[in-house]
């Protein structure tokens, strides 16, 4: 049994589990919270590997993810493309052309899309692509202004490899990211005219809070973070937009550039708590903690150079994440929906992005294109009349075959190699399922109950199941799909 | 009725099941979930014929008030927009100093024949820049130092609905896929949404029946509760609206964007007789940083579109008095331009308000552009004051219970 948060002291709270007290349902939640799903597998390699090397494997250090091999073609012909475009004199070639980019670019995106998921669907990688959501979700920039999918792809690599050092650090490379640049219109202030916009965000949503600095803060960080620029190789620095002169910032006067305005920020209280406040909100529960809590964590990553790495680890060794108190409550993400959900029935992600990416975009969550420049703001707001029913029909389609007829040829291509590579099990058949066909009904709705839900249902919620199933209208895998489809659509599966 | 202990059905269907005519267990609705009253409340007929509704159209991203109502007498407009500026040749003139953007013709149309009203320079004092936090402010209607979870919309919802027969339809609905944060509520009311576009409602009966039996059973509390309710309460939902929206014939042509759509969609659910109150539609785009001279004309020619649709249709329909439409963004833009052919985030801007029960069609004060460079507009009139006139005068609720504190009612309807 873990202790609850009621009794810990803030100094406890964020003290390693016992280890007697780190069992097999600690070890699904850990799964559930830091990664997608707890399958049996994970759950069996996470219990032999213990929970500190686990930690270590997911959060020390991550590589990039190979860059997908649309997303680079698009990479090495778009300076090309846009050079032709240029020079082309007829308007009407001029808009053909345009129109050939934005399709190669929508094309490279979706690709990019389900090559991420793909990712994340693999368990080893699980509990990193999470995080690199969360990181997504602080240094939001979205498809819809950045349009080049290769900068997003850079900006997300970016996250992945340096979000587990230390957080001003990752701050400032954000600043140098094109894509962020791009977002937030770095690239068109200068020292005639500096643009506030980054430098609001990078207070209000990256590092310090809403009412944590004035009006005048922002005005004179803008001024430091002029002369930012991207172009195709990347970030560069252009001292000629750039005002050197004096700044005042958070009460300190210098001749400051944009690092060392970051730096400053870095010396403000309110840094230490916001990061992981927002890690709270994102792994363990909607309501912010007692501020104690939080004030500790907060001192301890301090007091560790604002380490992302040690934060992670001690954040889900401890003992308050483990509390009864957070236990399946937390409301799944789109993109955990999907992906967990193909992770607890063995699917694969289907490589079609009109379906996929459809419905992720459906119920609320389209990759990497969050409604503004706050990200998502998750929890209960991920659930409405209208994101409920996307998930409903998403449950649907994970019964459905792929007709290789209808498909396009990109499509098919990509279905054809998945399933050579052993990755094409994209729908839930009458084989995978017939198992349960010829067992009493309590069999399968245990089965399935226990491998989907992350709590023991009532005795009420099992039986309605069991009448179904031992009612077998339709046919028995009809009847065993619907209950498949109950389960997923029912309110306890939307908890993690 | 007359048993001395009536033991309360389990389901919803069980409930319909054993009342004939659903209204008598409303009295335990303490009791019973509210998807059960709901439903019960359904097999009455509608009650109400003369309702007011209001219809909310979020222009997303701060639109830009100089370039959409047009002081194009003031050389001081010319001064801060060299490049943005509409020349006063191209503005549609309203009267001696005012107009609008020459995309706004069908607005024009609906200005001149009284069925528009355009609210000055509305804003709140010590203005936020952010979208989140305007939007934020402009939802929950509070002071831009204080926050709250609940927004107008939705207090608006706790304090009249108390008491009141539950309506079996939603009490707001919004179309998009985001909840308005103006709909947050301390009790839980009906809110739906679905999509501007595309079906609503698609699984067989038998499929619905089942997971309405297992939703059934969880836990009454925290956010399985919540699923559940929201779940319950959209499955009712879907049914009804679905199909209204498969049998609305519109009576006015809609243009193919979303808002347009999203506007039909709504004038269906009004023509059907529906006892919701509140719709909620958005445009989005506004947040014009750069190159915005093309991408506003695109916008406001759209906006101008859609509502003169959906009020033709309303009107066809023999609708219009019971419905007002108002837009509302998060801010205004900054009157000086910026380098990059935009407009950066500012605070007041003007608002529009739609309908036949409009008294004047020009209200508050133009904003003072005597401002230097860079410097913002300062609001003349609250947006608190246009939402306590809704409240008061279109929906005869007492607005200070949601608004927290007196304004003055306007007279713009």
């Amino acid at each position: 049994m873990t202790t609850s948060i009621k009794n810990l002291t803030p100094r406890q709270a964020w003290q390693a589990i016992p280890h007697e007290q780190w069992g097999e349902e600690e070890t699904r939640h850990l799964l559930r919270r830091a990664g997608f799903a707890a399958t049996e597998d994970q759950v069996k390699r996470v219990r032999a590997l213990g929970l500190d090397a686990s930690l270590n494997a997911w959060f020390k250090t991550a590589g990039p993810m190979p860059m997908p091999e649309e997303t680079r073609e698009l990479d090495e012909n778009a300076e090309q493309m846009r050079l032709t475009i240029r020079e082309t004199k007829d308007p009407e070639m001029r808009r053909e052309l345009q129109r050939e980019l934005r399709q190669q670019r929508s094309q490279a995106y979706q690709d990019y899309g389900i090559r991420w998921l793909q990712r994340g669907r693999q368990p080893e990688f699980s509990a990193q692509e999470k995080y690199v959501l969360f990181l997504q979700n602080i240094f939001v920039v979205d498809r819809q202004t950045v349009q080049d999918t290769e900068i997003l792809f850079e900006h997300q690599n970016l996250l992945r490899t340096k979000g587990l050092g230390t957080y001003p650090e990752l701050a400032k490379a954000v600043s140098r990211s094109p894509a962020m640049i791009r977002y937030l219109n770095l690239d068109r202030s200068s020292k005639k005219a500096p643009n506030e916009n980054f430098a609001r965000e990078l207070f209000e949503l990256f590092t310090l809070g809403e009412g944590n600095y004035s009006e005048k803060d922002i005005k004179e960080a803008a001024r430091a973070f002029t002369g930012y620029r991207a172009n195709d190789k990347g970030f560069y620095f252009s001292a000629k937009d750039h005002d050197d002169g004096p700044k005042t910032v958070f009460g300190q006067t210098g001749n400051f550039g944009g690092d060392e305005v970051i730096d400053l920020v870095y010396q403000q209280p309110a840094a230490e708590t916001f990061v992981p406040k927002e890690l709270v909100t994102f792994y363990l529960c909607e309501q912010p903690l007692p501020e104690p809590f939080v004030s500790e964590l907060g001192r301890h990553w301090r007091a560790n150079g604002y380490d992302m790495s040690l934060l992670l680890r001690t954040f889900f060794s401890s003992r308050l994440f483990y509390a009864p108190e957070y236990r399946a409550n937390l409301i799944k993400c789109p993109v955990q929906f999907y992906v967990g959900t193909c992770q607890n029935l063995d699917l694969d992600v289907a490589p079609l992005p009109g379906r996929v990416l459809g419905q992720l975009r459906a119920m609320g969550q389209e990759f990497y294109n969050p409604p503004n420049v706050r990200g998502w703001v998750g929890g209960k707001h991920w659930i409405n009349a209208t994101t409920l029913d996307a998930r409903r029909q998403l449950t649907k389609s994970l019964f459905w075959g792929i007709n290789l007829d209808k498909l396009n040829d990109d499509e098919r291509r990509d279905v054809e190699a998945a399933r050579e590579a052993g990755h094409g099990h994209f729908a839930l058949t009458k084989e995978d399922v017939e198992f349960v066909f010829n067992q009493p009904p309590q069999f399968g709705v245990r089965h399935f109950c226990n491998k989907l839900l992350p709590a023991q249902p009532s005795e009420d919620y099992r039986e309605k199941l069991e009448d179904h199933l031992a009612r077998a209208e339709g046919g028995k895998y009809r009847s065993t799909r619907e209950i498949i489809q109950a389960i997923l659509q029912s309110p306890q599966y939307q908890l993690c | 009725m007359n048993e001395p202990h009536p033991s309360l059905p389990l389901t919803r269907r069980e409930f319909i099941r054993s009342s004939a005519g659903g209204i008598g267990l409303l009295a335990f609705s303490g009791l019973v979930p509210a998807f059960i009253t709901r439903a019960a409340a359904a097999q009455v007929p509608a009650a109400e014929r003369d309702r007011s509704i209001l219809v909310l159209v979020q222009l997303a991203g701060g639109n830009d008030g100089l370039n959409t109502v047009i002081p194009f007498a003031d050389d001081r407009y010319y001064n801060l927009r060299p490049k943005l500026a509409i020349s006063a040749q191209k503005v549609i003139r309203l009267n001696e100093q005012t107009g609008l953007h020459p995309a706004m013709g069908d607005m024009a149309e609906l200005w001149k024949s009284g069925k528009l009203s355009i609210v000055q320079n509305v804003g709140y004092p010590n203005p936020n820049r952010s979208h989140f936090r305007s939007t934020e402010i402009w939802e929950t209607a509070v002071d831009s130092n204080k926050t709250l979870s609940t927004g107008w919309i939705g207090r608006y919802f706790d304090a009249e609905c108390a008491g009141q027969p539950v309506t079996p339809d939603p009490d707001a609905i919004h179309i998009g896929n985001e909840m308005p944060q103006a709909c947050q509520s301390q009790s839980p009311h009906n809110i739906f949404g679905m999509p501007a576009r595309g079906n609503v409602g698609k699984s067989a009966e038998s499929e619905v029946n089942l997971l309405e039996g297992v939703a059934e059973t969880a836990a009454s509390e925290g956010n399985a509760g919540y699923l559940q309710h929201t779940l319950m309460d959209a499955i009712v939902t879907e049914r009804r609206v679905g199909d209204v929206l498969d049998k609305y014939k519109p009576m006015a042509k809609y243009p193919g964007d979303s808002l347009s759509q999203s506007l039909k969609r709504v004038a269906g659910l009004i023509a059907a007789g529906l006892g919701t109150r509140v719709y909620f539609v958005k445009q989005g785009g506004y947040d014009t940083h750069s190159g915005q001279a093309d991408k506003h004309a695109r916008l406001l020619g759209e906006l101008s579109a859609a509502l003169a649709a959906f009020q033709f249709d309303l009107e066809r329909h023999r609708l219009n008095d019971q419905v007002l439409t108002m837009t509302f963004s998060e801010f205004g833009r900054r009157p000086s331009e910026n380098a990059s052919g935009g407009t950066d985030h500012g605070t007041a801007a003007p608002l529009f308000v739609m309908g036949t029960g409009i008294q004047k069609n020009l209200v508050g004060q133009a904003p003072d552009l005597g401002v230097k460079k860079n410097q913002d507009l300062t609001f003349s009139t609250d947006f608190r004051q246009v939402y306590s006139t809704v409240l008061s005068k279109w929906f005869q609720a007492q607005p200070t219970a949601v608004i927290g504190r007196d304004f003055k009612p306007m007279p713009f309807v």
